[in-house]
């Protein structure tokens, strides 16, 4: 069974003053199977932030349905749903989402914290995860004091903590440098062959290439799907730039 | 760059920052408008002007007028100084911003100098138009107050226009100097991301807490086992000293330390509600600390004044009462029993001259010692000895147990080595032993202290005071001798009339005229004068106490109001990430309340126990000029307590309003 299915969701954002409607997505379809690693890639407003944020029921679909596990969230209450999300969805942001006022310990400790565990049984899990991703050292410390790479893994410790069925990841090496975005990419994967599912939204190149299915986004919609197949990495960043071309020369047509 | 887009830019800018701006000019306008109300009664000719007085006692008033005023001005230098501080911080990343695009540091400095300029003009101008709008207001207030009739007209005083426009002129271009320096020290990147850099987690400062620790123990040990009114004065500034210091220390230390220990505990810590309030906590006394401990100093000294004042008037006429027991009070020195009796008689004609009807007339007399206690031992105190415990004096009446059966109408014997006794401090019984000038006397009963209060001296009620009733006369008169006052004959009168009536005041005159015609060396006081007097004081004092209390509620809503902003700033970001992360609504809503809950009862419930432990150096405090009873005073207490409980819940609903809306707001 599949992990996440996407129903033809459509979303119409409503501008103020209730005048002009945007359409953010118009019609998208997929599914993602246990232990895939899928990347979505497109332009800046091609929708793919408000399918993340849909994915991460942190929005509702105008049109269609999101089913995590066979479930359907959007019929749930806000307070449900936020429960929902942090048994079932683990998140990495661009921009970290650390809390600076705990330690990296404590905010890897979060998630379980609010699933209201014994203190006890964290430490066996944080201690395993934190060596797992090489921040064993640096539990004590505060964000402001590791370096982005650091700060990168904390986040992916502190989604993957409570096991969900998903990690999403929003643009998870925006700001990292090369040598910490290779590392991080290297390490996802490596959780990926352990068994997790990944969906990362990105519009980097190389990070989609790390990726075993690549979905590209355009006006709201999936324009073209990559599967890696047993391409190499290459291989498969090569097939990337050119659908990136594709997508871009497509881009330039409708324009003119 | 030309001055019109400039000027543009200042009214945009003021604009932007209304939501801290507003407070701002509220507090600038308030502060000049109580100063200048302050300054201008002090010069106003209907109170006290050129060395003449407008009433009787309006000296008094007119220089608690002026000190208050410099109390006034002091916290006005404070007070706008942290508001400022508070303004200009949220206006860094904008001028930082300015920087970027282009504006050089002059320009900068111009928008910064107009803009202060303009919040200048417009604090004082309205401050003082609404104060001289205020005055009449006030003056009328003052004189119902005082009972006083009202009087006619609006005044101007250009002095204190000139002490206005001076102060507040300095401290708007002090604040505008700050702002300057702290806008041109930085490069225009560092004042954009100044709301960005990562702190660290605040430090137990055990020695500071430690201090914090020793200076409350000291200074409630002292509050507390001060046991007489010259105890409480010298230990009443040393006290009020510690107790500032210790709030500071241990809202800025002690609560670190508790978070920290709180901290440590997994069991305790690593609970959904605690994990994130616990962590918060921290991070916002290491920034509101200061800021809570003077909301709790602040909010002590409006419930200590108001509860002064509410005691003064509550108590006002109970005291006058005590000090003048009877409308027409004479106090006199006579030889012998039967001049005594010759100045009744005179008094009486004198009344009868003045066209005074009496209803009533009581004649006491006594002969006075002072005591030192000396443990348990009463013993005598050498007038011309000074005495540095000024607290173990006792004001002693003696009276013999044939007077004392005349005025009780009783017919008791007393012998030899018996007494009876009244105490100000403490309450006999009939048994005890008194040790007095070295001989022990047993305690027949209580002195009556209806009939013999008159004889009470109540300029001394500083000092603790004693009726004694001894067997003869001449007993009494052996004491005397043993200590070298020698009186066989003297004694001291009191001569009291209730009248039917109210004097008027060619009756005292009159009255006054023919006693002295007849007698020297009477004191004559009416009641209804004394009164009069008293409430012009009193009253005048209970009328600035409320504006000072006023004064402080300001500043501490107002405090509590920017400290709700900040913090509501903050925690924007960590909330959205909390959510994020899947924090529910409603715990996030639950963590809220319960962190903004604490911080905000936390002061007023350090003031209210500041508060408790002041009540009895205070109470022997008010002593030294009017008699206070527990119950009142504890009324007193706990009816300014509640009603500043109440305006601080409220405050608390509406800056808590402000507070949800900015976490509300998501920040992208």
């Amino acid at each position: 069974m599949a992990v996440l299915e996407v129903n033809h969701i459509k979303k119409v954002y409503k501008t103020r003053m209730g005048g002009e409607e945007i359409t953010a997505l118009r019609d998208v379809h997929f599914s993602v199977e246990k232990g895939e690693f899928v990347a979505i890639m497109g332009e800046s407003g091609s929708g793919k932030t408000t399918l993340l944020n849909i994915l991460a029921s942190l929005d509702t679909p105008t049109v269609g349905k999101v089913l995590v596990g066979g479930k359907d969230y959007s019929t749930l209450k806000d307070d449900e749903r936020a429960i929902f999300r942090r048994t079932n969805l683990g998140f990495i942001f661009q921009d970290f989402n650390l809390l600076d006022n705990f330690t990296i310990e404590d905010n890897i400790r979060l998630p379980l914290v609010l699933a209201g565990e014994n203190h006890k049984t964290m430490d066996q899990k944080v201690v395993p995860m934190a060596r797992s991703l090489g921040i064993d050292q640096l539990l004590k410390k505060y964000p402001y004091e590791v370096s982005g790479g650091q700060k990168q893994r904390t986040a992916v410790a502190r989604a993957l903590i409570t096991r969900p069925s998903i990690l999403l990841a929003d643009e998870p090496t925006g700001a990292l440098d090369s040598r910490s975005t290779t590392n991080l990419l290297q390490q996802l994967c490596e959780i990926n062959r352990s068994g997790q599912t990944i969906l990362m939204v990105t519009h980097s190149n190389v990070a989609a290439s790390y990726a075993s299915r690549v979905m590209f986004i355009k006006d709201g919609e999936v324009f073209h799907q990559i599967y890696r197949g047993d391409m190499t990495r290459n291989e498969m960043l090569d097939k990337i730039f050119d659908a990136v071309t594709v997508l871009m020369r497509g881009g330039e047509d409708s324009e003119s | 760059m030309n001055h019109k887009l400039l000027n543009k830019l200042v009214f945009r800018g003021m604009q932007k920052n209304r939501k801290t701006l507003i407070p701002f000019l509220m507090a600038g306008t308030f502060t000049v408008m109580i100063f200048y109300i302050l300054q201008s009664l002090a010069y106003c000719p209907y109170i006290y002007y050129k060395g003449v007085e407008a009433f009787y006692g309006a000296q008094t008033i007119a220089i608690i007028l002026d000190i208050s005023s410099q109390i006034t001005a002091v916290f006005s230098v404070l007070f706008l100084f942290y508001a400022n501080q508070f303004l200009i911080k949220g206006r860094k990343k904008e001028m930082g911003l300015y920087g970027v695009l282009g504006m050089s540091k002059k320009n900068i400095t111009y928008i910064m100098t107009a803009e202060t300029i303009l919040y200048a003009l417009i604090s004082m101008a309205v401050g003082m138009m609404t104060g001289t709008f205020l005055n009449k207001l006030m003056l009328l207030m003052l004189y119902k107050i005082i009972g006083q009739r009202p009087v006619e007209g609006l005044f101007f005083s250009t002095k204190a226009f000139g002490n206005t426009m001076m102060l507040f002129g300095i401290i708007f271009a002090c604040c505008l100097l700050h702002n300057v320096r702290s806008i041109r020290v930085g490069n225009p990147i560092t004042l954009l991301q100044s709301n960005h850099t990562g702190e660290k987690e605040p430090k137990v400062k055990i020695g500071i807490f430690l201090l914090g620790v020793v200076t409350l123990a000291a200074g409630y040990y002292l509050a507390l086992t001060a046991k007489t009114a010259s105890e409480a004065i010298s230990s009443l500034f040393i006290s009020i000293l510690l107790v500032v210091l210790a709030t500071y220390c241990l809202f800025t230390a002690g609560s670190i330390f508790i978070l920290k220990r709180l901290k440590k505990n997994p069991k305790f810590y690593y609970k959904t509600k605690n994990f994130i309030s616990v962590s918060n906590l921290m991070f916002r006394m290491k920034h509101n600390a200061a800021g809570l401990a003077s909301i709790c100093i602040l909010s002590t000294g409006v419930i200590l004044l108001l509860t002064c004042g509410c005691s003064l008037m509550m108590l006002g006429e109970k005291n006058i009462n005590r000090l003048y027991p009877t409308d027409v009070k004479i106090e006199s020195k006579v030889t012998g029993v039967e001049q005594g009796q010759r100045e009744i008689t005179q008094i009486r004609s004198a009344l009868k001259e003045s066209g005074i009807q009496t209803s009533e007339e009581v004649y006491r007399q006594y002969k006075t010692i002072m005591l030192r206690k000396d443990g348990q031992k009463q013993t005598y105190a050498d007038p011309d000895m000074m005495y540095t415990d000024m607290g173990s004096c006792i004001d002693t009446y003696l009276l013999s147990m044939d007077d004392y059966n005349k005025y009780v109408g009783t017919n008791e014997k007393l012998s030899e080595d018996q007494v009876l006794i009244y105490n100000s401090d403490k309450e006999w019984k009939s048994g005890e032993v008194l040790d007095f000038l070295g001989k022990k006397y047993a305690v027949a009963g209580n002195v009556d202290y209806r009939v013999t209060s008159y004889v009470l001296d109540s300029t001394m009620s500083l000092f603790e005071s004693e009726i004694l009733v001894f067997a003869s006369e001449a007993q009494i008169n052996g004491f005397l001798e043993q200590v070298g006052q020698q009186e066989d004959e003297d004694y001291n009168v009191y001569i009291g009339y209730q009248t039917n009536g109210a004097l008027s005041k060619e009756q005292q005159e009159l009255f006054t005229q023919n006693v002295n015609a007849v007698l020297t060396d009477v004191e004559i006081h009416f009641k209804a004068e004394e009164r009069h007097f008293f409430y012009n004081i009193y009253g005048g004092a209970f009328f600035v106490g409320i504006f000072l209390a006023m004064l402080f509620l300001m500043a501490t809503v107002l405090i509590i109001y920017y400290k709700q902003m900040s913090e509501g700033y903050e925690d924007q970001r960590r909330f959205q990430i909390l959510s994020n992360v899947g924090l529910t609504e409603k715990e996030a809503r639950k963590s809220i309340q319960t962190q903004v809950k604490l911080l905000f009862f936390l002061p007023v419930g350090a003031a209210m126990l500041h508060m408790m432990v002041a009540s009895n150096v205070i109470r022997l405090f008010l002593r030294m000029v009017l008699v206070v009873d527990a119950k009142t005073f504890g009324m007193a207490i706990a009816a300014v307590s509640i009603i500043f409980l109440l305006v601080y819940i409220l405050v608390y609903h509406i800056t808590s309003r402000t507070y949800y809306k900015i976490i509300h707001t998501k920040s992208c």
